[in-house]
């Protein structure tokens, strides 16, 4: 064994003493917060080189932890004489020891160049490695079709048949937790699959910013510039968050122009209809439009179901119909939030040892239910279709009948029938002391124009999300 | 002259889930301990005050660093001491506790960097674990992308101990450290100081403490005068 090697063992000890020194010095916040995430990365004459997840934690640790390590390592070899070194200089990087494919986990194809090259703080690497952050969880084969998704879903399969073909961009937009993200993911997983060489690259808008921030920050434009450039799928996930940032969407502009000329794939999802962004440059919007844009729909009652027994089914739990059908009806907003009542449901399942009933998810999602019934009652449907509309609560509940006024009042009485247990006359009551067959005709002509009207269309939908989160 | 408490003769009250009083969250407690760590898929913890969130996250912690893995902990009630650059690179640690997440929740910024954290250890298989005040739906989020992925994981409500099963706690406590503290100063500390088991137990410790340096017992009076 070298002189090294025995010096890191004998460091590892010493820094896991130093630890329990620190844990009884420290208040159990300080020591969670700041000495919890360090790393001891090697140790040579008398230098401890320290690892600390970012630059924020290794700058609080340098001013108010160091010489406390310091002091400690010293009064340790006083007593016990591990190294010849008369004074401790702890030296602090960001970074992670023993970096390896296996715990990145992002990327397979790509994984990071192994490297225990200790980089002391303030200066950076040059360059960065190759990560997809692609999810392999996230395919085509664990995706739940619907009617709410199926458009979606045959765009996304044809892309990834055809990536830089003619639907390029291929741009999906929908609400949250509606498998937007999984789509992308599921085409940037064929790829790979398809062509392991193939530079794919998944990231969030928020991230495209931030990296050319630090880009601009550390005059490295170029470096950055030349990343994107060589992708051959770049997957962008919630555009709507370039509004309003100028910089950034000038410089994903070019990116977009150069990968788009040089026919790679781009896919894109946004919360809504790109054109209705709000701060987004119009030459954005309408290059957004150039490829294939698709929708996908908060999922109806049969995929809300079907997406639970098939989550059972890959967690290997016995779900009865009746009971994902009972959660499903529950739980209408987003397939996320369903996901998470059947986690919550199978770990009360598991605890308790009782089998899944109606009656322990009953129990188990006893908070999340009742909040939905306490949500959804007229009055809050009233309320938030007001607000929607922009328009007094007095005004929807007056007899004024312009049609600024008269339509959102039809749909929140549709809403009401739709989402609440009332009567017809209680609901016409609550709208201003309407007769019954006045809710009934609201209902049928909103129902009606559902079909004919894609403005009354989305209102409706939006409203039925707003109430229902 | 006072004396002086020797360090390591006193020994250290640190949360761990062995001290947690677990009572009706028993199963949430073991769920946190025994599977939390392997199982990776994110947890929000919410309750009332002083049912002991924060214990549990850094209980959480305790044991991933026994495990030799890197967790860090971060009480946000506390965020005008960080920026949210706390949450760069996040990814490279095993385990994100994050306190009263709840607290920062409305600063565009905040939310922000949390979505992007989340994503992110998602994307590299680390644990992700918050608490706050409030259920995943009573929150106040600007990004509905960043509520609707609290609401993905596990969602546990923890339960508060009724007032007896606090004093059971505090006296079973004093037992297993050979301390004498009646009823009467437990109903006393109950009544006067923080009713948060943790804040209670560290009390408890200092107790300990000036009561050996100072020789004296730990009654009512005393406990006033350590207060004061």
């Amino acid at each position: 064994m070298s002189e090294q090697l025995i010096q890191n063992s004998t460091m590892l000890h010493f820094w896991q003493a130093c630890l329990s020194v620190l844990k009884n010095d420290l208040s159990d916040h300080h020591y969670n917060t700041w000495i919890s995430p360090l790393q001891a990365a090697s140790y040579k004459d008398g230098e401890l080189f320290l690892y600390a997840p970012n630059q924020f934690v290794a700058t609080w640790v340098e001013k108010h932890f160091k010489a406390k390590i310091e002091n400690i390592f010293s009064e340790m070899n006083q007593e016990s004489h591990f190294c010849d070194a008369n004074e401790f200089a702890v030296v602090l990087s960001v970074g992670q020891k023993d970096k390896s494919p296996q715990m990145t986990a992002v990327s397979s194809r790509y994984p990071l160049q192994e490297s225990n090259e200790f980089t002391p703080i303030g200066i950076s690497k040059d360059i960065e490695p190759f990560q997809t952050n692609l999810n392999p969880r996230f395919t085509f084969e664990t995706f739940v079709e619907g009617r709410s998704n199926q458009i979606a879903l045959a765009a996304s399969k044809q892309v990834s048949q055809d990536p830089g073909g003619s639907n390029n961009p291929l741009l999906i937009y929908g609400g949250v937790g509606l498998g937007k993200t999984h789509l992308m993911h599921a085409v940037g997983n064929w790829l790979l699959c398809q062509n392991p060489d193939a530079k794919v690259l998944y990231l969030h808008s928020e991230r495209f910013v931030a990296e050319m921030v630090k880009a601009l920050q550390s005059n490295k434009m170029e470096d950055f510039k030349y990343r994107y450039r060589q992708l051959n799928a770049l997957l962008i996930d919630d555009i709507q968050f370039f509004a309003g940032k100028g910089r950034s969407q000038e410089e994903f502009f070019h990116t977009f122009n150069a990968l788009l000329e040089s026919q790679q794939q781009i896919i894109l999802t946004c919360d809504r209809y790109p054109k209705e962004i709000e701060g987004l440059e119009e030459r954005l919007k309408s290059r957004f439009g150039w490829g294939l844009t698709v929708a996908v729909e908060p999922p109806e009652l049969e995929t809300r179901v079907a997406i639970l027994m098939n989550k059972a089914e890959v967690s290997n739990i016995v779900l009865e119909y009746d009971v994902a059908f009972f959660i499903a009806k529950k739980i209408r907003s987003n397939v996320r939030e369903l996901e998470g009542a059947l986690k919550r449901v199978i770990a009360s399942a598991n605890f308790t040892g009782k089998p899944i009933s109606i009656e322990l998810v009953k129990e188990s999602l006893r908070d999340l239910l009742s909040l939905q019934d306490k949500l959804v009652t007229i009055e809050n449907i009233i309320k938030t279709v007001s607000e929607y509309y922009k328009i007094k609560v007095s005004d929807l509940l007056s007899k004024r009948r312009t049609r600024s006024v008269a339509r959102p009042r039809q749909l929140g009485m549709c809403l009401a029938k739709e989402l609440t247990n009332h009567s017809l006359p209680e609901i016409g009551e609550a709208f201003g002391g309407r007769d019954h067959t006045t809710v009934l005709h609201a209902y049928r002509t909103i129902k009606s124009m559902l079909e004919t009207n894609m403005d009354v269309g989305e209102d409706y939908k939006n409203l039925i999300r707003v109430l229902s989160t | 002259m006072t004396q002086l408490v020797l360090r390591g003769l006193q020994p250290q009250f640190h949360r761990s889930f062995e001290n947690f009083y677990a009572e009706q969250n028993q199963a949430i407690v073991d769920y946190l301990r025994e599977e939390a760590l392997q199982q990776k898929s994110s947890v929000y913890l919410w309750g009332n005050s002083g049912c002991g969130l924060s214990h549990l996250l850094q209980a959480l912690c305790e044991k991933a660093l026994r495990l030799h893995k890197t967790a860090m902990y971060l009480p946000l009630k506390e965020s005008s001491d960080y920026t949210p650059e706390i949450l760069a690179d996040v990814e490279q640690i095993d385990v994100l506790c994050l306190d009263d997440i709840d607290t920062v929740l409305g600063q565009a910024l905040w939310e922000e960097a949390l979505f992007d954290a989340y994503n992110r250890l998602q994307a590299s298989d680390k644990l992700w674990i918050c608490s706050a005040k409030t259920s995943v739906r009573g929150l106040n989020c600007l990004l509905p992308d960043l509520q609707s992925r609290l609401s993905w994981g596990q969602v546990f409500h923890i339960e508060p101990l009724s007032e007896a099963e606090t004093i059971a706690a505090l006296q079973l406590h004093a037992k297993e450290r050979s301390l004498i503290v009646g009823d009467e100063v437990i109903h006393f500390l109950l009544n006067h100081y923080q009713r948060d088991l943790s804040a209670l137990l560290i009390f408890l410790e200092k107790l300990d403490a000036v009561s050996l340096a100072e020789k004296k017992r730990i009654t009512v009076p005393f406990v006033k005068e350590v207060l004061e």
